[in-house]
């Protein structure tokens, strides 16, 4: 018992738990036909709020995410008119690599820190999404709406969305690669005590890099998911998404101040949220009050949690 | 002389709010001119923000909520109103609120141990999330009769052809630098940012200086939100989205270093006028102003890039 306790992901589960079970007999069931676009919505922060909490661990934050988001959208759709949908593809998760290179290399060689280098970042790819959407949308042309790869994320397996598919996968892997690998372990190592791994042969600069490097890819992937199931991507495409992606990554376990983390804590801080802003719709709240909830969770957890450390000596 | 002004971080801030001015003053000409009156103006309101902002950076620490704080007292300003409070009253209410508000955001992060950036981060949710719920996405005004008040009247109007704003922005201004440079409590605000546990240990009370960093923020926050609404007539719910990030932007462009214990409150507001010179000039010369946004993100990390890679900046960034 105490080690769950002692487990970051300890809150949300109990929290998620809580509240399904609250929605579920507040809505008399009607809260479960729900689910599947319940599971749609995490699906598209999920995958971003994983990136993020990768890059926590490592105790760098990347307030570009939503940008990079929409940006990656936008490269996507200008690509897919000259060469067809899958090399649009790769450009574009290609481009949203390069955007974490560029994070990379400015915070780590020019020692800048990374919430200015990302929030820079989010202003610099806001606008462009901005000026090539011309402040409205862009959408797929119609001839390459049926095209087989978009029509691949919109499709359903066993009556599950792919896109809930993908985050899925990407959990299992990057959970893995965290738990179990040499690069996990670096991570966490570097997130912990960036000068003590680097006297036992850890380069915290090379490490982050990669971290900062998945952090924009992941948010790319997530990028042209959407743009394939929902055909346009929009200039607000994205806002916020920093600032829920990092409320999901502290409710779901991760620390600000880097070094231990979890991946599919955080993945359940999204679905916390998302099934907050369904259930809240269908118990015919206004959608105000789940930014409101949001606020008010994201508080509570980190009293929470503070009391908790104490309470157990967890290492959080 | 030269060189004392060479190290200090604000140099970079001046030298590029100098050209960025010529360069608009020399490219738009009179219709420049014209518009300083406006400039100014946006100026302050920001300007005002910004003096709080770069307190609680000074100090180490963050505020996020100041977008949601201003949009959330300007709204209970003219809820007041509405209900037919005296507008004395309701300012005095309303800047009590914003203190408060500035209160819990200090005590959960002292008395916690949370680190503030995710504290504000849950206000800033929590205050845009109540601002939308009252107003309902619709734009409150004030009544009529209460618009001819002597208090809305004052804070809305202007003297000697500029915005009353850009007055109280200045004396603010003046009294901050005096409270940070010469005062005890200035002095305290430096020696918690920039260690800690030497500020502990020297017998400085560290949580009441950081609570009263996060009031002056709210606070002043929530005296520009009335001072806007007040110049408007009404507020909208989107007020002040994405400000948080503006005046962070404008903090550390103003050479405020961004892990506390070291920057100016003046430089800060010159960086809320070369944000702001950037986005008015860009408008008045017909330029696209979603440019805006993309210049104002490689200015910021490009300023604070270069001041990494000059030599004798001891300062930390």
């Amino acid at each position: 018992m105490k080690s769950f306790v002692q487990r970051p992901e300890a809150s949300v589960i109990i929290c998620v738990l809580l509240l399904v079970a609250f929605f579920a007999i507040g809505t008399h069931g009607v809260w479960f036909n729900s689910l599947p676009s319940v599971l749609r919505l995490t699906a598209q922060l999920g995958i971003i709020a994983i990136g993020q909490a990768i890059l926590m661990t490592g105790g760098e934050i990347d307030l570009s995410v939503g940008s990079t988001f929409a940006i990656t959208g936008v490269v996507f759709i200008n690509a897919m008119e000259f060469m067809g949908v899958a090399p649009a593809m790769v450009v574009a998760l290609g481009f949203s690599c390069l955007v974490g290179l560029l994070n990379a290399l400015i915070s780590v060689r020019f020692r800048v820190p990374s919430m200015i280098v990302t929030l820079g970042a989010m202003f610099v790819y806001r606008g462009i999404t901005y000026l090539a959407t011309t402040g409205s949308s862009i959408s797929i042309p119609h001839e390459l709406r049926a095209d087989g790869l978009v029509l691949l994320f919109k499709a359903r397996f066993l009556g599950v969305n792919a896109s809930v598919l993908l985050l899925v996968i990407l959990t299992v892997i990057l959970a893995f690669i965290l738990a179990r690998t040499r690069f996990g372990s670096h991570l966490q190592a570097v997130g912990g005590n960036a000068a003590s791994a680097l006297a036992n042969g850890v380069s915290p600069a090379w490490i982050k890099a990669k971290a900062f490097v998945l952090c924009s890819f992941l948010a790319g992937v997530a990028g042209v998911m959407v743009v394939a199931q929902e055909g346009s991507v929009y200039g607000t495409s994205g806002m916020k998404m920093e600032l829920e992606t990092i409320a999901a990554a502290i409710i779901g376990g991760c620390s600000m101040r880097g070094g231990s983390g979890s991946i599919w804590g955080p993945v359940l801080g999204v679905f916390m949220l998302s099934s907050l802003k369904g259930g809240l719709l269908l118990m015919g709240a206004p959608t105000s009050w789940y930014i409101a909830f949001v606020g008010a969770i994201l508080i509570g957890f980190l009293i929470l949690s503070s009391q908790l450390r104490k309470v157990v000596g967890a290492v959080v | 002389m030269i060189g004392s002004l060479l190290r200090r971080q604000e140099f970079a801030v001046v030298v590029c709010l100098t050209l960025l001015m010529l360069y608009f003053a020399i490219i738009t000409g009179e219709a420049w001119a014209a518009n300083l009156p406006s400039l100014l103006r946006d100026v302050s309101w920001l300007g005002i923000v910004v003096i709080g902002q770069a307190i609680v950076i000074i100090s180490g620490e963050f505020d996020l909520s100041v977008g949601s704080v201003y949009a959330f007292v300007s709204m209970v300003f003219l809820m007041l109103l509405q209900a037919s409070v005296g507008p004395y009253f309701a300012f005095i209410l309303s800047l009590g609120l914003g203190a408060l508000i500035g209160f819990l955001n200090g005590y959960l992060t002292w008395r916690f141990r949370i680190p503030s950036l995710l504290v504000t981060l849950g206000f800033l949710f929590v205050y845009r999330g109540l601002v939308e719920y009252v107003t309902g996405g619709q734009t409150l005004i004030i009544p009529t009769d209460i618009q001819q008040s002597s208090l809305i009247q004052f804070l809305g109007g202007k003297f000697l052809g500029l915005h009353i704003s850009i007055y109280l922005c200045a004396a603010l201004l003046a009294f901050f630098i005096f409270t940070m440079s010469k005062t005890q409590y200035g002095n305290h605000v430096y020696a918690v940012g920039g260690d800690l546990n030497a500020a502990t240990a020297t017998g400085v009370p560290c949580g009441a200086v950081k609570v009263r960093t996060f009031m002056i923020s709210s606070m002043l926050a929530g005296f520009t939100g009335i001072i806007t609404a007040c110049s408007l007539n009404s507020v909208s719910t989107t007020t002040g989205t994405a400000m948080e990030f503006e005046a962070i932007a404008a903090t550390v462009i103003g050479g405020v270093a961004l892990l506390g214990g070291a920057g100016t409150v003046w430089g800060a507001v010159l960086g809320v006028f070369t944000l702001l010179s950037l986005k008015h000039g860009l408008i008045l010369d017909g330029v696209n102003i979603f440019t805006y946004q993309l210049l104002l993100g490689i200015v910021l990390v490009s300023l604070v890039a270069l001041r990494g890679l000059l030599p004798n900046s001891y300062v930390r960034t």
